[in-house]
C-alpha cells in the first residue's frame, strides 16, 4: 500500500465511457491499481458508534485511508464500518453568496470547486456533508452555461462554457455514487443534463436509460423527468415530452430550478401538440407566477403568440368528466390583462 | 381543509424563545475565579475570556474595572474604558441580563455618544426592549437608531428584522410587511432574504394579496428554503387557498395549495435543519468572535424547536392537499398532471378515497391520447378493486374506448374477463351488446349470436335490444342463413317499428329473400322499400339490388336501366358502381347493342369515378368499336387509352390493354395489322422522344410480344429495358417482363432488382405475390448454396419476410399454399420445428389447398421426425399413402419414411412389412424410393 502510494509510477487514469470528465478528475486525484490519492480531507469520521477526528489522503477501493488528528499511522476503514462523516471544509461563503445574489453563477462554481472536487472520492460516506456541497456547486456551474432544458434553443457552448460544463458532469457524476443519498439520483440525472449541455445526446441517453426511474417524493423526480421531456421534444415525440414535464410539474413544484421550466415545457408541448386552449393557460401561469424570470419571460413571448394567432379565441367545449368545480372564468380576459401589464425584468 | 393552531398564533408564541438557548450556552462555558489583580492584568483577563465567549465571567472584571477607571479624568484612561463600557453590556446581553444590559449601553452612550460603538449599543439598546418584551419602546427605539445612525446593509436587514418580529408578536402582519421587505431588500445572504420573503408570502397569504406574493415564488420554492418548514407559511397557504376556493377562485386555489408543502416535508425539514443549527452553533461556539452571527443562529433554532413542536401536533394534510391539487388540474382539464397526482394519491390514501383516485386518474387517462395508460390503469383498478364501487363505469368505459379504436381481439378479452369477475355487472346488457359486436366485426358469428341471444333473454327490457336484434339478424345474414336472417329482420320491423335499424332492415328482409333466390319476393320488398324509403343511402344499392334480380330472371331492360339509375347514387361504393357498370355492360355487350355499350362506357369513362376501373371500360369500348366493324378504330383506341393513361406507372389496367391490343392484333386484317403495327411504333417513337419513360418502356414490352417484331429489333429493345436505372419508370408487367428478359440472360441481380421494384411498389397487386415468390426462392437457394452462416441467414431471413407477406396478404391464394410450404421448409432447415410444423399446420387448414396437403403432411412428417418422435412421423406418413396414394411421388417417399421410423422404433418387421407393401404397388414403379425398398429387403440397406 504504502509502495503503490510512493511510487512515481503512479498512471494518471479516467474511466474511458466517460472521457470529459477525465479532466476534472485528474486534477485532483491519482490513481493506481486499486489505490486513489487524493488532496488531504479533514473529516469527523464515526465509525461504529465512536468518532474520530483526522484526514482521509485516499482510498482502497472500498476503504477510506484515515489518519487520526491524534498521530499514527494510515488506516484503511471499510466504508461499510463508517456511520456518518462531517467533512471540515469550509468554502468562502460569503464570496459564494455574493456571486450567488449578483447571479454571477460561474464565479460562485468556480469559487466551490476547490472545495468539493476533494470531496468527490468519498460521497459514498454515508450520511456525509458534502453531497448538498457538490449539488451547489455543480447546479452553479451548469447554469453559468446558460444551458437550460426547457428553453427553445441550445446554442454551442463556448470553450469556458464547456469546461464547466465538464466539470459539472464530473462532480454530479460523483454525487451519483453517494447511494446512501437522495441526491445520488439527482446526480446522475443531472450529469445526463451537463451532457446534453455538451451536445453529447448519446451518450447522456445511455445515461439515463440506465437510471432507475425515481419514484414521487424522490429528489430526482424533477430532474429526471425534465432530461426526458427535453429528449422527447428534442425527437419531436411532443406527446411523451408532455408526459414527462407533467411529473417534473407534479412532484418538483418546489424548485424553482425546475418548476418554471416544466411548467414552460409542458406548455410548448401543448402548442406543438396544437392544444392551444392548455397551451394558453400553462403559458399564463408561467408568466403570472414566476414575471421575473426567463421561463416567465418566454411564456409571454408565447402567450401573446397564440392570442394574436386567434387560436383562443372560440370558447372551448369542456368534456363531461369536468363538472366538479364547474369552473367559470374568462382566460382570454386574463391573459389580455397580464399582456397589458408592462413587462417585467428579467432576473435570471 | 381546516388546521390549527393558525400561524398568526403561532409565531406570537415563537418570538422570544429562540434567544434562550444562547444565554443558556453562554452561561455554562467554563468560569474563572476573579482575584484582586492591577488594571493592566484584569483587562488582559476580560480580553481573554471576551475572546473565548466567557461573557458571564468577564462581567465581574469589567465592573472592577469601571469601578477603578471609571471616573478617571484622564482622558487616555476614558479613551481606553470606551471598549470597556461596551462590553459590559455585550456581556450583560449574552447572558441574557437585558435589564442590566440596557443600563449598561445607556451608560455607554452617555460617556461616548460619538464614539466607534455608539451605533451598536444603540441597536443593543432596541434589541434589549425587544426581548424584555416591551415591544413599544424597542419599536421606538429601533426607528430612532435607523434615523441616527448609519448601518452597513447586513445590520439594517437585522434591524428590520427585529422590528418586524416585534409587530408580528403582536400578529402585527400589515405592519410588518414594509419591514419585511426591507430585510429582503438588504439582507445579503440567502438565510435571511429567504426568511423574509417567506414571512412576507405568510402576509401576502393571509390578507390573500396575490400580486404581491408571486413576485417571492423563486424564494419559497427552494430546496430547504424557510417555508419548507415553516409551519406558520403553510397553514397560512392552506387557509388561502381554502378561502379562494371559497369564492371559486379555483386556478389560484389550486396555484397556492401547490405552494403547500407537504406535512411529511415540513417535519422531516425541520428536524434536519434542527440537527444542522445545531451544529452550526456549536461550531460557531468553539469559534467565537462573531456574538451577533451566533445569536441570529439562536434565535432561528428557538423558532425552528418551536416549527417542530408546532408540526407534531398537526394532523396530516397530505392525503387531502392532494387531492384537492390532482382535482384542481383536471378541472383546468390538465389531464396528464391530474392523473399523476391522483394515482400518487391513490397509493397514499386509504379507502374510500383510494379507489375514487383511482378510477379518477382512470378517467384523466381517458382524455389523453393515446389511450395506452388509461388501459393500463383501468387494469391496475380491476386487479386492485374488483369489488369496487366504481368497477362497473370504469370498464364499461374501458370497452368503450377498445371498441372506439376497433380493438376486437382486446374487447372481447376485456370484457370477457369483466363479466368473469362480475358476472351481474350493472351494465350487462351494454357489456354483452359489445361482445356480441366485436365478435361480430371478428367474424366470429357464432360468438356474436351467443352474446347477442344471451343480451335478449337475460335483459328483455334493455334498449340495446333492438340494436341487439339487428346484429343478430346481421350475422344470420353474414353466415349466409338468409331464412334465419330474414325472420330476424322481419321481426325487427315488426316489433321495433320506431327503432333507427328498421329502414336498413326494410332492405335486408329483400336481401335475405335475393339470397334464398326468392327473387319475386324480393323486388317486391325492394320496390316497397324503395317507396317507403325514397331518400334512403341505401337506395342505390337497392336499385342494384332490383337491376340483379333482373339479370337474374331474365329481364334484361329493367336490369341495365335500374343499374344505370343505381349508378346515379352517389351512396355507392366503387365496387358496387363497377359492379353495376360492368353487369350492364356484360348484358348490354350479350344483347349485341354495341353502339349502346360504347355509350354506356364513354359515359363511365367521362365521370371517371373515384375507384373506376377506366382501362377496363376501356377494353369494353375497344371490343364495341370492333364489334361494329371498326377494328382499326379498336385498336386506335386502344393505343390513344394507352397514350392517355399510359405514362403513369401505377395504371395497372393500362398493361391489361396492352395485352388485349396485342391478342387483337393477332385476328385482324392484314391491312388492319399493319396499320395498327405502324401507329404503335410511332406512338413509342413519340414517347421517346417526348421523354415519357413509362410509355415507351410499355410500347417497348408491346413490340417485344408483336410476333412481326424481328430478332434484330428485340434484341435492341431487350437492351433497352434492361437499363436499371429506367426500373423507377417502369409499370408492374414491364417490371415483369424485365424479371424474365434478365433471368434468360442470367443477370440474377436485375431480377432481384425488378422484384423488389415491384415488391416496394406495387405492393398490393398481384404482381407483387409473383415477384415476392421469385424472391423467395432465389433466396432460399442461396442461402442453400453459401457458406457463409450469417449470409444464408440473412437470405433465409428475407425470403421468409416474403413469404409472410405473401400469405398475410393473399391469404387465399395458392400462392399462399405454397408460401407456407416454403416457410415449413426454412424453419425446417433452421432446426425451428415447432414453427415449421405450424406452417405445414395451416396449410392442412384450408380445404381449397387440398393438392398441397400431402406435402404438408410429409413436412409434418419430417418435424416429428427431426424431432425424434418417430411414432407421431409415422402416422403422417402413413396418412399420405392411405389418402392420397395418387400422388405416387409423395406416397413412395411416405412408405419408405415410414419404415425408417419403424425401424427407429425397434419394429424392424413391420418396416420390412411396409415396404414390401411398397414394392408391391404398380403406380410406384417409376419412384426413385422403390430400388432403395428394394435394396433395404434385401438386406442392403446398411443396417
Amino acid at each position: 500500500m504504502k509502495r503503490a502510494m510512493h511510487t512515481p509510477a503512479v498512471v494518471v487514469t479516467a474511466v474511458a465511457a466517460w472521457m470529459v470528465s477525465a479532466a476534472i478528475l485528474s486534477a485532483q486525484t491519482v490513481s493506481a491499481s486499486g489505490y486513489t490519492a487524493s488532496v488531504p480531507v479533514n473529516v469527523r469520521l464515526t465509525v461504529s458508534g465512536k468518532m474520530r477526528d483526522g484526514q482521509l489522503v485516499g482510498r482502497v477501493d472500498d476503504k477510506v485511508v484515515f489518519t487520526s488528528a491524534k498521530g499514527g499511522q494510515q488506516v484503511r476503514v471499510p466504508v461499510g464500518r463508517i456511520d456518518s462523516a462531517f467533512f471540515d471544509v469550509n468554502p468562502s461563503r460569503a464570496e459564494i453568496n455574493d456571486a450567488v445574489t449578483a447571479r454571477n453563477w460561474g464565479r460562485a462554481g468556480i469559487l466551490m470547486l476547490p472545495v468539493v472536487r476533494s470531496l468527490v472520492p468519498y460521497l459514498d460516506l454515508p450520511q456525509n456533508n458534502g453531497v448538498e456541497l457538490v449539488r451547489d456547486a455543480a447546479g452553479h456551474l451548469l447554469k453559468s452555461t446558460g444551458f437550460r432544458l426547457a428553453a427553445e434553443t441550445h446554442p454551442a457552448l463556448d470553450a469556458p462554457a464547456v469546461q464547466r460544463a465538464k466539470s459539472a458532469f464530473a462532480l454530479y457524476r460523483g454525487l451519483g455514487k453517494a447511494s446512501w443519498s437522495e441526491l445520488a439520483l439527482v446526480g446522475e440525472a443531472r450529469a445526463a443534463e451537463a451532457l446534453l449541455a455538451l451536445g453529447k445526446r448519446d451518450m447522456a441517453d445511455v445515461l439515463i436509460e440506465k437510471m432507475a426511474e425515481p419514484f414521487p417524493g424522490d429528489a430526482a423526480m424533477g430532474s429526471y423527468w425534465m432530461v426526458r421531456s427535453h429528449m422527447a421534444y428534442a425527437d419531436e415525440a411532443f406527446a411523451d415530452a408532455l408526459d414527462a414535464a407533467a411529473r417534473a410539474i407534479c412532484f418538483a413544484n418546489k424548485d424553482i430550478e425546475i418548476f418554471p421550466d416544466a411548467l414552460l415545457m409542458s406548455a410548448r408541448c401543448y402548442e406543438r401538440l396544437e392544444s392551444y386552449y392548455r397551451a394558453r393557460d400553462v403559458f399564463y401561469e408561467v408568466g403570472t407566477l414566476f414575471p421575473a424570470t426567463a421561463a416567465g419571460r418566454t411564456a409571454l413571448v408565447h402567450l401573446r403568440g397564440i392570442r394574436d394567432a386567434g387560436h383562443t379565441s372560440g370558447k372551448e367545449p369542456a368534456p363531461l368528466v369536468n363538472v366538479f368545480f364547474g369552473v367559470q372564468e374568462n382566460m382570454n380576459r386574463n391573459v389580455s390583462k397580464l399582456l397589458n401589464k408592462a413587462p417585467p425584468p428579467v432576473t435570471e | 381543509m381546516s388546521v390549527s393552531p393558525t400561524p398568526s398564533s403561532l409565531l406570537a408564541r415563537l418570538r422570544l424563545r429562540g434567544l434562550l438557548a444562547v444565554w443558556l450556552c453562554l452561561a455554562v462555558l467554563p468560569s474563572v475565579a476573579p482575584a484582586a489583580l492591577s488594571p493592566r492584568e484584569i483587562r488582559t483577563a476580560v480580553l481573554s475570556k471576551l475572546g473565548q465567549g466567557a461573557f458571564e465571567e468577564a462581567i465581574p472584571d469589567l465592573m472592577m474595572l469601571i469601578e477603578m477607571l471609571g471616573d478617571s479624568s484622564n482622558s487616555s484612561v476614558q479613551a481606553g474604558m470606551e471598549m470597556i463600557y461596551y462590553n459590559l453590556g455585550v456581556c450583560y446581553f449574552f447572558t441574557g441580563q437585558f435589564a442590566p444590559a440596557d443600563k449598561a449601553f445607556n451608560e455607554y452612550l452617555r460617556k461616548f455618544r460619538n464614539k466607534g460603538k455608539a451605533a451598536e449599543a444603540a441597536h443593543y439598546i432596541a434589541d434589549c426592549k425587544r426581548f424584555q418584551n416591551r415591544l413599544d419602546d424597542a419599536l421606538k427605539a429601533y426607528e430612532m437608531i435607523l434615523r441616527r445612525y448609519q448601518y452597513g446593509f447586513s445590520q439594517k436587514a437585522d434591524i428590520y428584522s427585529a422590528i418586524a418580529r416585534c409587530h408580528l408578536a403582536r400578529d402585527q402582519w400589515p405592519e410588518a410587511i414594509p419591514h419585511l421587505i426591507q430585510v429582503y431588500t438588504h439582507a445579503g445572504d440567502f438565510l435571511r432574504r429567504n426568511w423574509a420573503a417567506t414571512l412576507l408570502g405568510t402576509a401576502y397569504l393571509k390578507e390573500l394579496d396575490l400580486e404581491k406574493l408571486y413576485p417571492l415564488m423563486p424564494f419559497i420554492l427552494r430546496p430547504n428554503s424557510f417555508a419548507s418548514r415553516s409551519v406558520a407559511f403553510n397553514i397560512a397557504a392552506l387557509e388561502a387557498g381554502d378561502a379562494l376556493f371559497g369564492d371559486e377562485r379555483y386556478r389560484e386555489a389550486l396555484w397556492i395549495f401547490r405552494t403547500v408543502y407537504p406535512y411529511e416535508t415540513v417535519a422531516a425539514r425541520s428536524r434536519t435543519q434542527l440537527d444542522y443549527l445545531k451544529r452550526r452553533a456549536e461550531y460557531l461556539k468553539r469559534t467565537p468572535g462573531n456574538p451577533r452571527g451566533l445569536m441570529r443562529l439562536q434565535e432561528s433554532l428557538g423558532e425552528l424547536e418551536a416549527e417542530v413542536e408546532a408540526i407534531e401536533g398537526l394532523d396530516s394534510y397530505d392525503v387531502e392537499l392532494h387531492y384537492r391539487i390532482a382535482r384542481g388540474y383536471m378541472e383546468f382539464m390538465r389531464y396528464r398532471e391530474a392523473r399523476e397526482m391522483f394515482i400518487f394519491v391513490n397509493a397514499i390514501a386509504e379507502e374510500p378515497l383510494a379507489q375514487e383516485t383511482l378510477y379518477l386518474a382512470y378517467q384523466c387517462c381517458t382524455q389523453v391520447k393515446p389511450w395506452t395508460q388509461a388501459y393500463k390503469v383501468g387494469a391496475q383498478f380491476m386487479e386492485k378493486y374488483p369489488a369496487g364501487e366504481y368497477f362497473d363505469p370504469l370498464t364499461l368505459s374501458m370497452a368503450q374506448l377498445y371498441a372506439i379504436e376497433k380493438r376486437w381481439p382486446d374487447l372481447i378479452a376485456h370484457l370477457t374477463r369483466t363479466l368473469e369477475i362480475k358476472p351481474e355487472h350493472t351494465a350487462g346488457a351494454e357489456c354483452m351488446f359489445l361482445l356480441g359486436y366485436a365478435s361480430f366485426m371478428e367474424e366470429d358469428f357464432d360468438a356474436t349470436l351467443t352474446w347477442l341471444n344471451r343480451l335478449v333473454e337475460k335483459y328483455p327490457a334493455s334498449h340495446l335490444r333492438p340494436d341487439a336484434t339487428y346484429w343478430i339478424a346481421m350475422a344470420h345474414l353474414f353466415e349466409l342463413e338468409y331464412a334465419e336472417a330474414g325472420s330476424v329482420f322481419r321481426k325487427l320491423v315488426r316489433d321495433f317499428p320506431n327503432c333507427a335499424y328498421r329502414e336498413d332492415a326494410s332492405f335486408r328482409v329483400a336481401v335475405c329473400d335475393y339470397g334464398q333466390s326468392l327473387f319475386e319476393e324480393a323486388d317486391v320488398g325492394l320496390i316497397a322499400f324503395l317507396d317507403r324509403y325514397p331518400q334512403s343511402r341505401l337506395a342505390g344499392e337497392a336499385k342494384m339490388m332490383r337491376a340483379d334480380v333482373g339479370g337474374t330472371v331474365g329481364r334484361t331492360d329493367d336490369a341495365v336501366r335500374f343499374y344505370q339509375q343505381a349508378m346515379l347514387h352517389t351512396e355507392l361504393n366503387a365496387e358496387q358502381y363497377n359492379h353495376c357498370a360492368f353487369q350492364a355492360g356484360t348484358i348490354i355487350h350479350d344483347d349485341g347493342d354495341y353502339e349502346r355499350l360504347r355509350q354506356h362506357f364513354q359515359t363511365y369513362l367521362d365521370k371517371a369515378q373515384e375507384g373506376s376501373n377506366l382501362p377496363q371500360a376501356v377494353y369494353w369500348i375497344g371490343v364495341a368499336l370492333w364489334n361494329q366493324g371498326e377494328q382499326a378504330g379498336a385498336l386506335r383506341f386502344y393505343r390513344e387509352a394507352v397514350e392517355t393513361y399510359g405514362n403513369d406507372p401505377g395504371a395497372i389496367g393500362v398493361d391489361m390493354i396492352m395485352d388485349e391490343w396485342i391478342g387483337r392484333l393477332r385476328s385482324t386484317t392484314a391491312d388492319v395489322r399493319t396499320r395498327a403495327r405502324n401507329e404503335l411504333r410511332q406512338a413509342h417513337n413519340s414517347a421517346v422522344s417526348g421523354g415519357k419513360v413509362t410509355l415507351s418502356l410499355r410500347l417497348k414490352r408491346a413490340l417485344l410480344l408483336d410476333d412481326a417484331t424481328t430478332s434484330a429489333t428485340k434484341a435492341t429493345l431487350t437492351t433497352q429495358l434492361l437499363k436499371p436505372e429506367r426500373l423507377t419508370a417502369a409499370s408492374p408487367a414491364v417490371l415483369t417482363m424485365v424479371m424474365e428478359l434478365a433471368r434468360a440472360k442470367g443477370d440474377i441481380a436485375l431480377v432481384h432488382q425488378a422484384a423488389r421494384q415491384i415488391v416496394a411498389t406495387f405492393t398490393e397487386t398481384d404482381y407483387a405475390l409473383d415477384a415476392r415468390m421469385v424472391l423467395a426462392r432465389d433466396l432460399i437457394e442461396q442461402a442453400r448454396k453459401t457458406e457463409v452462416h450469417s449470409d444464408a441467414y440473412q437470405s433465409f431471413n428475407e425470403a421468409t419476410q416474403h413469404l409472410n407477406a405473401i400469405r398475410e396478404a393473399f391469404a387465399t391464394s395458392g400462392e399462399a399454399a405454397q408460401a407456407l410450404l416454403l416457410l415449413g421448409q426454412i424453419y425446417s432447415e433452421q432446426r425451428q420445428y415447432p414453427r415449421a410444423d405450424q406452417m405445414y399446420k395451416d396449410v392442412l387448414g384450408v380445404r381449397e389447398w387440398r393438392t398441397v396437403w400431402p406435402e404438408a403432411l410429409y413436412g409434418r412428417g419430417e418435424c416429428a421426425f427431426a424431432q425424434r418422435r418417430f411414432d407421431q412421423a409415422a402416422a403422417f406418413y402413413e396418412r399420405i399413402y392411405l389418402m392420397y396414394g395418387h400422388y405416387a411421388g409423395w406416397s413412395a417417399r411416405a412408405y419408405y419414411r415410414r419404415a425408417e421410423c419403424l425401424k427407429r422404433l425397434f419394429q424392424p418387421e413391420k418396416a420390412r412389412e411396409v415396404l414390401r407393401e411398397m414394392v408391391s404397388l404398380s403406380s410406384l414403379a417409376d419412384q426413385p424410393e422403390m430400388e432403395k425398398a428394394r435394396a433395404w429387403l434385401r438386406g442392403q440397406d446398411g443396417s
